[in-house]
This record gives structure tokens, sequence and C-alpha cells, in this order.
């Protein structure tokens, strides 16, 4: 339990902008991850949630070298594979592995479902006993489908059926860890918890590790050890699941969490929500020092200048944060003072300094 | 509850493919259908055309002396240019062959010239864009520009200014007898030289968001190399684009044959063609209509009905893109 199996140090992934005209000119970068550091341990599942375009996909992918890493260091298993080249990561791709998010495009529609799960054996030239037919049956089988159905097409599958097509694909040549890009993010509710319970039973079987990529914070809850939370190509906060979804530190997180709306309606109504105002900020262009500061609630002077780093408040708890937020509901009442716009009764108004911070224009909206 | 299930597994255990799937579509578009059956049946007669003749005792080369009229510009006796129960398309006017051998002697000709160039043009065509689609960057850039010139290339001038001189050099190359074996090779050569870099860009620009798809990641993801993934897992999807194109540049370069032999450039008299038919029936076209029009209704029906096959093609495969029918 202790030996990462996935080691990410300052992982940078920047995507080229290129102006085409008569000379195709490079302009800039995306940086969709710019500095990312995380472990993933043997046997345990790390969530790393975000919302849309943070960069969490692209450092799944360039995590098992499906991209190539702008900088950085990526080790897996003991072995640097940061700039392993095709034919070296050919034997690795047996031990580790990825289930994608869009069922209906990560299997080819043109291939019999027998012909999807037995490629891993094809390309790898492994020969399982019993023969190739007998190991996709007894994989379609293990994932909860119909092994009489080998020879049929993807087409002929629902969106769950199909994600358990690419996760049987995944654990056909055993691997020890998984990337697991939003693999339930395209499925119905209902049917999301059968993947994910198929996620967890795989998991404790086959003794595998994952990287559970998400937006979705309730599943992320439920099948992950330890989150970690990015924001804008950067990691905000990474601890154990308990912690961090009962006393999250970092302003985002907070943010994050406060959206998840709660099933009872009375407590739904009272709660306080932090509403983010404004859009992610181009990747592009991030904002100088703290990519949180244009939306955050708190943002001071300092965090424009200096980039916070990830650092460790607590065993195993790291967040990158000038001023962590130990508990929500003492910061209102901290800020509310410093406040004199008048208050509307059904929303608090925080955090409009007139004379020092960062740009106006962030609202603390609560009931 | 269980017995019903094990009979519904039973019965629907294989896939209906993609394949299958359009096939299905295209079964129910008659017009289709029916334009499929006459170009089966044109691709039939023209490579069964020597058992035919055998069988009617005919030759495309024979001059039947007394079915044309010596006194009359040897102009074919009786009405619509000859046609008897011997002659069933009449005779050529002046010499007095048969119009019916010819024709199907002519058809094996020149589509045998418009598949071997369709078929070689789509070849190369599909390697090059895929290729191009693939690898992106400086490949595609290469293979773009090279496409560009190729289009652009005034083919048509270009086959009217070299053909001759270059059909006999490779005749003398070659050292064969008859100057339109050379003909025919260099025709395909030069039709095929110019004839892929249309479907080439097609199928890159098909390539380009066909390989951002999650399943080519995934085997890449399983440690495929460039080939299979170009072969296995691209290359199947793009068959139906390339089914679309064969049926659509086969009446194409049909038409091209022809009107490279009709100005006198590409077959040369006696070996027939539809182009050679047409070219010397022209000048008979008033006094001999039938001679003419033969030649010219039947290029004129294959083409359209290879080109409804297409239409019907690329409906089939393309459900999106539904039409009143």
């Amino acid at each position: 339990m202790t030996e990462p199996i996935l080691s990410i140090t300052d992982l940078q992934m920047y995507f080229p902008v290129m102006k085409t005209g008569l000379r195709t000119v490079k302009t800039g970068d995306v940086k969709a991850v710019d500095g990312i550091s995380l472990d993933v341990m043997q046997g345990e599942t790390l969530g790393l949630v975000g919302e849309s375009g943070c960069g969490k996909s692209t450092a799944g992918r360039a995590a098992i070298r499906l991209l190539n890493p702008t900088g950085g260091k990526i080790v897996f298993e003991g072995q640097d594979i940061t700039n392993a080249s095709r034919r070296e990561l050919r034997p690795l791709r047996t031990r580790m592995q990825m289930v994608f998010q869009d069922p209906y495009s990560s299997l080819n529609p043109r291939h019999t479902v027998g012909r999807i799960i037995a490629a891993p054996f094809e390309i790898q030239g492994v020969k399982p006993e019993g023969g190739i037919k007998k190991a996709v049956q007894e994989l379609m089988e293990r994932v909860g489908l119909n092994p009489e159905h080998y020879n049929r097409y993807p087409n002929e599958f629902s969106g769950g059926q199909r994600q358990r097509i690419g996760v049987a694909r995944s654990i056909a040549l055993r691997p020890s860890f998984i990337v697991l890009d939003e693999p339930v993010s395209a499925l119905d509710v209902s049917i999301q918890a059968q993947v994910v319970n198929l996620l967890d039973d795989i998991q404790k079987e086959f003794k595998l590790s994952y990287l559970f990529v998400a937006h979705d914070l309730s599943v992320v809850r439920h099948i992950s050890d330890r989150v970690a939370v990015m924001y804008l190509g950067h990691i905000m906060e990474i601890t154990d699941r308990d912690t961090l979804y009962a006393a999250p530190q970092h302003p985002y997180t907070q943010a994050l969490l406060s959206a998840v709306p709660l099933p009872d309606p009375i407590a739904e109504s009272q709660r306080e929500r932090i509403l983010l105002q404004g859009d992610l900020p181009s990747p592009i262009n991030p904002p100088s020092g703290c990519v949180f500061r244009t939306r955050c609630v708190f943002a001071q002077d300092l965090c424009a200048v200096d980039m916070p780093e990830l650092r460790e408040v607590a065993p195993g708890h790291k967040i990158a944060c000038h001023f962590p937020q130990i508990s929500l509901q003492k910061q209102i009442e901290i800020r509310r003072p410093h406040s004199d716009q008048p208050m509307p009764p059904s929303s608090i108004q925080v955090d409009r300094p007139q004379t020092s911070g960062p740009a106006s224009g962030r609202d603390f909206v609560g009931e | 509850m269980a017995r019903t299930k094990k009979v519904d597994t039973t019965q629907a255990v294989a896939g209906r493919s993609p394949w299958r799937l359009g096939w299905d579509r295209f079964r129910f578009n008659r017009v289709a259908m029916v334009s499929l059956g006459i170009s089966i049946f044109f691709f039939l007669v023209a490579y069964l055309s020597s058992p035919i003749l055998a069988i009617l005792n005919l030759d495309p080369y024979a001059m039947d002396r007394s079915a044309i009229d010596l006194d009359n510009f040897n102009n074919p006796i009786g009405p619509w240019g000859g046609i008897s129960t011997v002659h069933w398309l009449g005779v050529e006017p002046g010499v007095g062959r048969d119009v019916f051998a010819r024709l199907i002697i002519g058809a094996r000709t020149s589509i045998t010239i418009a598949t071997v160039t369709s078929v070689l043009s789509i070849s190369i065509g599909m390697v090059i864009g895929l290729i191009a689609g693939y690898f992106k960057g400086r490949v595609d850039e290469a293979i773009g520009r090279i496409i560009d010139l190729l289009l652009a290339f005034p083919t048509f001038f270009m086959l009217i200014a070299i053909a001759r001189p270059m059909a006999e050099r490779l005749q003398v190359a070659l050292g064969v007898d008859d100057k339109n074996i050379a003909t025919i090779i260099l025709l395909v050569v030069l039709l095929t030289i110019f004839g892929w870099a249309g479907l080439a860009r097609l199928i890159r620009s098909d390539v380009l968001s066909l390989r951002e798809r999650e399943f080519v990641l995934a085997a890449e993801s399983l440690g495929a190399s460039h080939g299979r993934i170009i072969f296995k897992e691209l290359l199947p999807s793009l068959w139906p684009k390339a089914i679309i194109f064969l049926s659509l540049s086969l009446p194409g370069f049909l038409t091209t044959e022809a009107a490279l032999s009709f100005l006198g450039i590409g077959i040369q008299e006696p070996m027939p063609s539809w182009g050679v038919m047409l070219e010397m029936a022209v000048a008979k076209a008033y006094t001999v209509p039938t001679y003419f029009l033969i030649p010219a209704t039947t290029l004129i029906i294959l083409v359209t009905a290879l080109n409804l096959v297409g239409t019907g093609v690329s409906d089939a495969f393309d459900p999106k893109l539904e039409r009143n029918q």
C-alpha cells in the first residue's frame, strides 16, 4: 500500500496554439496541465475532479503516455516513462490501461464486440489459455455481458453495455493500473451505479489501482480513497476522501462541494451556497499568481503575485492556497463586517474590497 | 421467462454488421437496385463477350460484304442500319462489321480500362489519404501540395499532347505488336496518376475526424502500431466512401476513355471500343443514325446506371442524409 504505482511530478502538458496564414506561427500554448504532482498508491483509487476544461482528462491521458508531456516526470511501477518511445511503452501497455468517457466513440463501430475485446490479445501477441475466443467470452461474462453476443456490433448495445465492453477490453491483459476517464458521465444515473459497482468489484478481484477522472462529486465520493481537485491545470487540494468532503480547506473545493444539491429540500433551501462568478479563465493566458484568484471570494493582493505551492497542512492533506479556509461558516462571519454594501434580504454579499484586492465582481450568495 | 429468453438469444446471436445495415437500406431503394442490375448486366455481357460471340458465330473483325449496299456508298442494306436476325444491331457502314459484336467487345475494352483505372486510383487514393490524415503535420502538408498540383493540372490537354508519342515509345519498349496494348497500359497509368488525388483528399478529411475518435486512442493505449491503427481501425470505416467513389469514378473513366478514343488519341481502329465506335459513327450520323445512336445510348445508359448506384450507396451508408423517395 505504501509504494506508489504511478508517480507524477510537476507534469506539464501544453498544446501549441497555431496561427495559420502564409506561414504557420505559434502564438502561444494552451496550458491544459501546468505542473501537477500526484501519486497513485498500490490498490487505491485516486479521484481527480474539476470542472470542464480544467485539464483533468488531459492529465489522465498524459499519465499513461497517450500524450507526450511538455515537462515533468512520470514514473510507473518504478520505471521512468516520461520520454519512453512508442516501442518502449508497448510492453508497459499490458500493465496500464484506460477506460474512455464516450462509450459511443470508444468502440470501433465496424468491429464486432468479440474483435474489440480480442484486440488487446492480438496487439500484444498474448495467447491466453484455451484460445482468444474463450478468454473473450470469459471477460464478457465477468463484466456482465451475454457471451453469446460475441458476434454483435457495438451499435446493438446500450450505453451501459458498451461501457462494460470498454471495461472488458481494459482488463483483458490483467493490468495493474487503469485510468478511468469519466467512465460513467455519459450514462444514465441508474446505469451509472451498476458500472461503478462493476468497477469496484473488478478492482477488488484484480487488485487494481485506479485514477478516476470525473466531474461528478457523488460518484467520486463513492469510489475514491483519495481525491485531488484540479482547476485550470493545477491541483488545488488533495487529501483522503472523508477529509475532502467533510472539511475542505481550499476555497475552490468549498465552492465545488457547495454546488452539490442536497437531497433534503428543507436543508437545501436553508444551506449556504457559494456561487462562483464568471467563467474559467483561458488556459492560454492564465491569471498571474494563483489561477483561482479571479473567482476567489477570499483573494488578496498576495494571490495575484505569488503562486501558492501545494503544501501539506495536515498529514496527507495538501492544498495550494495562501489563505486556507478552515470553516465556511466562520469565514462568512469574519467577512461580513468588512462589507459596507447594503445586504439584500435573500443574499449576503461578501468581499467587495474597496481599497485592496484584485478585481471585484465576486459575489457570495446564500440564503 | 427463462425459456423465452433462450429462444431469443439463439435467434439473434449473429449481429447485423454496418455492411448488412447498409445493404438492407440499399435493397429498398428501387432505382438503385434497378441501376445495379443494369450495371451488372453490362459487366456480364462485356466479360462474357467472347463466349457469346462464339455461340452466335459472330466476329467483330469479320466484314460481311453481303450486308452492305455497294451501290449506295457502302451503307448497310435495310432500314435501321441493317438490323436483321443475323446482325442484331446492324452492320458498320463501309466495311460491314457486326455492330453488336463490336459493341460488346468494345464494352470489354472500355469497361476494363475504366475498372482497372478506378481500382488503382482508389487504392492509391485511400492509402495516401489515410497516411496524410493519420500522420497530419508535415506529411499532410507535403501530400496536400502534391494533390493541389494534380487537381490543378490540365490533365486532358496533357493527355492529348503526350498520349500518342508516349504510346509509340511504350510499344517499342514493351516490344508488343499491337499498339493498342501499349495505349491501354498508358491510359490506365496516366489516368491513375491524375485520378487518385480527389479521393485522397476526401479520405484525408474523413481520417482527420475519425482519428480523433476515442477508439483510436483505445487502440493506442493497447500499444497498437501505426499500421494496425491505419489498416484495422480506420480503413474499415472508409470502405463505403471508396465504394461510392468507385461507382462515380467508373462512369467518369468510361467517358474519359470514350472521349480520348473519339479524339483519336486513345484506342485506335481496328480494335473496338465505345469511343472508337463513336468516332467512326459521327461522320455517318445523318445517313445511318442507328450506327451512331447505339454506342451513344449504351454509354449513356451505363454511365447513368452507375451514377445512380453511387447515389444509392451513399444514401444507404449515410442514413443521416435522408432523401424523400
